[in-house]
C-alpha cells in the first residue's frame, strides 16, 4: 500500500473483509456502495482488538496545531480525519496515552484520545446549543439535590457533605437550587438555568464536549462546575457523587471487582475530561516582567 | 493537601512506569511537565492563584494516570475467562453429560 498506513486504514481493511465473507459478494463494484454505509455504521462500534503496531508515539506541530505521530505515521481519527489538537499539553498527554499501551491498544481506557476524536469528528453532528442543553437537562436530576430521609445517618451525611456545594454554587454563581426529598424534581429557577447556560456558552466548542462527558460520568452539573473551578479535586468529586454507595459499603463492605473498578473508572473519566476542558480553553500568554535579570 | 513536590514525585513514578526508561529527560512529556512545575513555582508561602491552578492540574493529571493504571490492573485481575463449557457447568452441579455417539462400545448398526 503506497499511502501511509493510518488507523482508519487498518479499520477499513478489517471491515472490507467482513461483508465479503458473510454475504459471499465477490464483485468489487457491487460492494463499493454498501461498504461506505457499513463503515459509517460501524463508526464507533468497532470493538475488535488492536495490537500495538508502533514503537513510539510523538507529537509534531503544523500550522499552530499539534499532531500525533505513531512512529512515522500520522494518527487519524476513526472518522478518517487528521488527529490534531490545539494545545501542546493535550498532545503530550495523548501521546503518553498511546505510549502507555502494552501489547494491545486498549481504546476504552484512552479517554483523552476518545474525547479528541469526538471533538474532531463530531459524529452526532452536535451544535453548541445541543451540548449546552444536554448539560443543563442534567440539572433536573442533579445528584446532590436528591436527598434521602432514611436512614438518618445517611441523611445527616448527605446534608453535611452536599450542602456546602450548594452554598458554594450560590456564592460563586448565584445559582439557587432547592434539594428535594421526594420524587419531585428539585426547584430550579429559570434565572439559575440562564446563569449556567451563559457560563457554559463562554467555553469553546471543544471544551463543551469535555464538559458534557464529565457531567455524563458523575451525573452532576454542580460537582463538575466545582471541579472545573478548582474548588474540588477529582477524587473528592467522585466521592461526593457516589456518597450513598460509600455509605452503604462502609456498612456492608466493598467488593473490589465492582466498587474499586467503578471508582477508578469514574475518576479517570472525570480527570480526563477536566484536563480536556482546561487545555481546550486555556489561553497561554506569558508577560515578561521588566526586571534587571531579563535585560 | 499534598505539596507540589510530592505531586511531582508521584507523577514521576507514574511516567516512569509508562515509559520504562531510566532517563526521563528524553521523554517530551516529562520535559514539558518539569518546565511547567519550574515556571509556576512560587518561593515562600505567598498565596498565588497561578500556582494553585498548576497544582490542581498536576493533581488531576496524577489522578488520571493513577486511576487508569489501577483500573486496568483490576480489570485484568477480575476479567472473565469467557463462557463455561456445557461439560464443566454440568460437573458443577454434580452431573455428567451422556456419552457421545463415538464413545459407545458397540459400533452403530449400519
Amino acid at each position: 500500500m503506497a499511502a501511509p498506513l493510518s488507523l482508519a486504514g487498518v479499520r477499513l481493511r478489517i471491515l472490507i473483509s467482513q461483508p465479503l465473507r458473510f454475504s459471499g459478494l465477490t464483485n468489487q463494484s457491487q460492494c463499493s456502495v454498501p461498504l461506505q454505509a457499513i463503515f459509517k455504521r460501524h463508526y464507533y462500534l468497532n470493538v475488535r482488538e488492536l495490537k500495538r503496531f508502533y514503537k513510539n508515539a510523538t507529537i509534531a506541530t503544523a500550522d499552530g496545531w499539534y499532531e500525533i505521530n505513531l512512529d512515522k505515521r500520522k494518527l487519524r481519527t476513526p472518522g478518517g480525519n487528521l488527529f490534531r489538537v490545539p494545545n501542546e499539553a493535550l498532545a503530550l498527554a495523548v501521546a503518553t496515552e498511546w505510549n502507555a499501551q502494552e501489547k494491545l491498544v486498549k481504546r476504552h481506557s484512552m479517554h483523552l484520545t476518545q474525547l479528541c476524536n469526538t471533538a474532531i469528528d463530531n459524529p452526532l453532528r452536535k451544535t453548541r446549543e445541543d451540548l449546552t442543553e444536554s448539560v443543563i437537562s442534567f440539572l433536573d436530576t442533579e445528584t446532590i439535590c436528591y436527598r434521602l430521609e432514611e436512614p438518618p445517618e445517611l441523611q445527616a451525611l448527605q446534608t453535611a457533605e452536599w450542602e456546602p456545594i450548594l452554598d458554594w454554587a450560590r456564592d460563586r454563581y448565584g445559582v439557587t437550587i432547592e434539594s428535594t426529598y421526594g420524587i419531585a424534581p428539585p426547584l430550579i429557577t429559570d434565572e439559575s438555568r440562564n446563569i449556567i447556560r451563559r457560563h457554559l456558552m463562554a467555553y469553546s466548542d471543544w471544551a463543551l464536549f469535555g464538559y458534557q462527558y464529565s457531567v455524563d460520568a458523575i451525573k452532576s452539573v454542580l460537582l463538575v462546575m466545582a471541579v472545573m473551578d478548582r474548588h474540588l479535586n477529582v477524587e473528592r468529586a467522585v466521592e461526593l457523587a457516589t456518597l450513598e454507595q460509600i455509605f452503604q459499603s462502609r456498612r456492608w463492605g466493598t467488593v473490589e471487582w465492582h466498587h474499586g473498578v467503578d471508582k477508578y473508572a469514574l475518576q479517570s473519566r472525570l480527570a480526563a475530561s477536566t484536563l480536556f476542558v482546561h487545555w481546550c480553553s486555556e489561553n497561554t500568554s506569558v508577560r515578561q516582567k521588566a526586571s534587571i535579570a531579563s535585560q | 493537601m499534598a505539596t507540589s513536590t510530592q505531586v511531582f514525585r508521584q507523577l514521576l513514578r507514574e511516567l516512569r512506569s509508562i515509559y520504562k526508561t531510566s532517563n526521563l529527560q528524553d521523554v517530551p512529556a516529562y520535559a514539558y511537565m518539569e518546565n511547567q512545575f519550574r515556571r509556576f513555582q512560587v518561593t515562600g508561602e505567598k498565596e498565588c492563584r497561578g500556582n494553585s491552578d498548576v497544582q490542581h492540574m498536576a493533581e488531576t493529571y496524577l489522578c488520571l494516570l493513577r486511576s487508569t493504571r489501577k483500573y486496568e490492573e483490576l480489570s485484568t485481575l477480575y476479567k472473565g475467562k469467557g463462557e463455561r463449557s456445557i461439560e464443566s457447568s454440568a460437573r458443577m452441579v454434580g452431573l455428567g453429560l451422556p456419552p457421545k455417539p463415538g464413545e459407545f462400545d458397540d459400533p452403530p448398526r449400519t
